[in-house]
């Protein structure tokens, strides 16, 4: 402080001290005692990319990956149940548990892999074409023709 | 044969009453200058590419360095090789100890710090030396780090408070038990060598934080003296900057402190799913 | 600073006074904010046209990134059978028994529909196992390295096992 004080009156008799010539990273700012409270905002607006109010977020993404998880735990169970018992309802069921389980892994697949906003775009209209008709298909199978059950158990008879 | 075995004491300058000569030669060889051994050369296959050089493109530059005169780990051949045989090879490094993470690169295929990396001594096999993957390339073995600081910079990395008009005032007071859940997170020194192992990391590294950065990202949501767990996790809900990752592991694998970014990740996910929204607070 | 020093200087300013602080602590900010150096980041190095190191070409191969990359194919590639399947049942006529009496006709002999059998197996049995694997890595079970590693070998194991059982036996 005392310094400052030292050199500043330096100043006035036309004499340039060697402290202008530093580069400070950081100017040292001057303020009346009544502004006191800015400089923690001033800092703050450095590091406060995104708003921080946890309530606007939406928890779209985590409750996706949850979704994604739960998804795989019904497919899973669906297993044995195909097996034992292979009726319309389960034939149904899974139709919809695959198709959407092959749309969300496809998804990802695509998210890490395409870059570009036209191509994104691109890809997930494809997808989702894709994915419609494979539910079309799988449903138009079930019930037009043996199930998915019965289908599994022909192919492996022969 | 006594007058011998007394000319022999007195060179090698040992006192002994009652020796057999075998035993005197033996302590003389130990002492006399060691017969030349076999140079054992190794080759280091190291990747070369300089900026001032218009038109250069990358390639591969293979030096000979004969292990007998150099020190265990690949940090030492590096430093030989700049001494003695190519003062342009251009790398990072500093402690030499394995805890400032400046020389870290791609040996043999793996993300490591160089100054722990002992040299394999097998003579037949070349050390192929990269520098750490899909990142920029300033020159020869350095890469350009700023993205890897700026995502370390996007999640503020530091102690938050809601009110911090007591900034100072009293120690922040941690059990035991709180402590104990920073311990194989608090130990990274932000090498990089976890990140730059990721393929996710290499396809999305502009929006996927990387292993390194989330590991820390959690450090701070568990800290029991922070307190904006909830405005860490929002941060994250977007399909990139955490979900990318895909549990390939290739980051525990590569981390040279032994530390465990992908477990870390794991939590990370395990909290988003299970966190509830609180009222968001007058500001 | 040096205008700011040299105006107070002449103004004849004591910065002693108490009613004036210099906040070296909390100075004016002259930093960038992350989202600012990574824009120049990306900016610069295209600017360069720096070379990207090496990847895929150079990074030693492990069983658990094998394993992760054969998850994605056999799970793009089961999803893309039963969409061509989904796609046939739509496009095709005729019903399904019939093209397998088709199937049937072709007689290609027993070890070559074994075989068949093993690479139809194979992929769903190795997906639905390492998919069981990723499922306790998402309850946060499993994680240390070695763990990582005999996990799985077992994966690997159960689904040989298991898509011969199921080619040869059922």
């Amino acid at each position: 402080m005392a310094a400052i004080v030292r050199l500043s009156s330096v100043c006035g008799r036309g004499v340039k001290p060697l402290f202008y010539q530093t580069t400070l990273l950081a100017r040292p700012l001057v303020v009346p005692h009544k502004y006191q409270e800015q400089p923690h905002q001033l800092t703050a607006r450095i590091h406060a990319s995104q708003a921080l109010h946890a309530g606007s977020a939406s928890k779209a993404a985590s409750l996706h990956w949850t979704g994604e998880r739960a998804l795989s735990v019904l497919l899973l169970a669906l297993g044995p149940v195909a097996y034992f018992h292979p009726v319309p309802i389960v034939d149904y069921s899974l139709a919809a548990t695959l198709t959407l389980h092959g749309h969300w892994g496809l998804g990802q697949v695509l998210t890490d892999y395409v870059h570009g906003d036209t191509k994104i775009k691109m890809a997930n209209a494809g997808l989702f074409l894709l994915s419609t008709v494979t539910f079309a298909g799988l449903c138009y199978f079930n019930y037009n023709d043996v199930g998915i059950c019965k289908a599994v158990a022909l192919l492996w008879s022969k | 044969m006594s007058v011998v075995g007394l000319t022999s004491l007195s060179r090698c300058g040992v006192l002994a009453l009652r020796s057999p000569a075998g035993l005197v030669a033996v302590r003389c060889a130990q002492t006399a200058a060691a017969p030349a051994a076999q140079p054992r050369v190794k080759k280091f296959q190291i990747y070369r590419w300089d900026p001032d050089t218009p038109g250069d493109k990358p390639r591969m530059q293979t030096y000979d360095i004969d292990l007998n005169t150099c020190g265990p780990m690949v940090l030492d051949a590096l430093i030989k090789i700049k001494n003695e045989m190519d003062s342009t090879l251009t790398f990072r490094r500093s402690c030499r100890e394995g805890i400032c993470g400046s020389c870290a690169m791609n040996i043999n295929g793996g993300n490591t710090l160089a100054c722990l990396n002992k040299i394999d001594t097998n003579v037949g096999k070349p050390t192929k030396i990269y520098p750490l993957p899909h990142m920029y390339v300033v020159k020869d073995l350095v890469p350009d780090m700023s993205n890897f600081y700026a995502q370390y910079k996007s999640i503020e990395p530091y102690l938050k408070k809601k009110d911090d008009s007591n900034e100072g005032k009293v120690q922040y007071l941690q059990t035991v038990e709180d402590r104990q859940k920073l311990d194989g997170l608090y130990e990274c020194i932000l090498c990089a060598c976890c990140s730059t192992s990721c393929p996710s990391y290499w396809w999305n590294g502009d929006k996927y934080l990387g292993p390194a950065v989330l590991m820390q990202a959690y450090r701070w949501m568990i800290d029991s003296r922070d307190e904006f767990t909830e405005e860490r996790l929002a941060k994250l809900q977007d399909p990139f900057s955490l979900y990318r990752c895909h549990t390939i592991m290739n980051c525990t694998k590569s981390c040279p402190k032994g530390l465990n970014p992908g477990k870390a990740i794991a939590e990370i996910k395990k909290m988003m799913a299970t966190y509830k929204k609180k009222e968001v607070a007058a500001v | 600073m040096a205008l700011l020093l040299r105006t107070l200087a002449r103004q004849g300013v004591c910065l002693s006074r108490p009613h004036y602080s210099v906040f070296f602590r909390h100075a004016a900010p002259m930093g960038t904010t992350a989202k600012e150096e990574m824009n120049k980041f990306w900016a610069r190095n295209a600017k360069l046209s720096r070379p990207m190191s090496p990847h895929l070409t150079i990074y030693k191969w492990s069983v658990p990134m094998m394993m992760s990359i054969t998850f994605r194919g056999t799970g793009v590639g089961l999803s893309g059978a039963i969409s061509a399947f989904a796609l046939a049942a739509l496009v095709l006529p005729g019903n399904y028994p019939h093209y397998l009496d088709l199937i049937h006709s072709l007689s290609v002999g027993p070890y070559l529909i074994g075989l068949a059998k093993i690479g139809l197996a194979f992929p769903v049995s190795f997906h639905t196992f390492n998919g069981i694997r990723h499922l306790c890595w998402d309850l946060g079970k499993g994680f240390r390295l070695p763990e990582v590693y005999r996990t799985g070998y077992t994966v690997i194991g159960l689904s040989i096992i298991t898509s011969v059982a199921v080619a040869f036996f059922l």
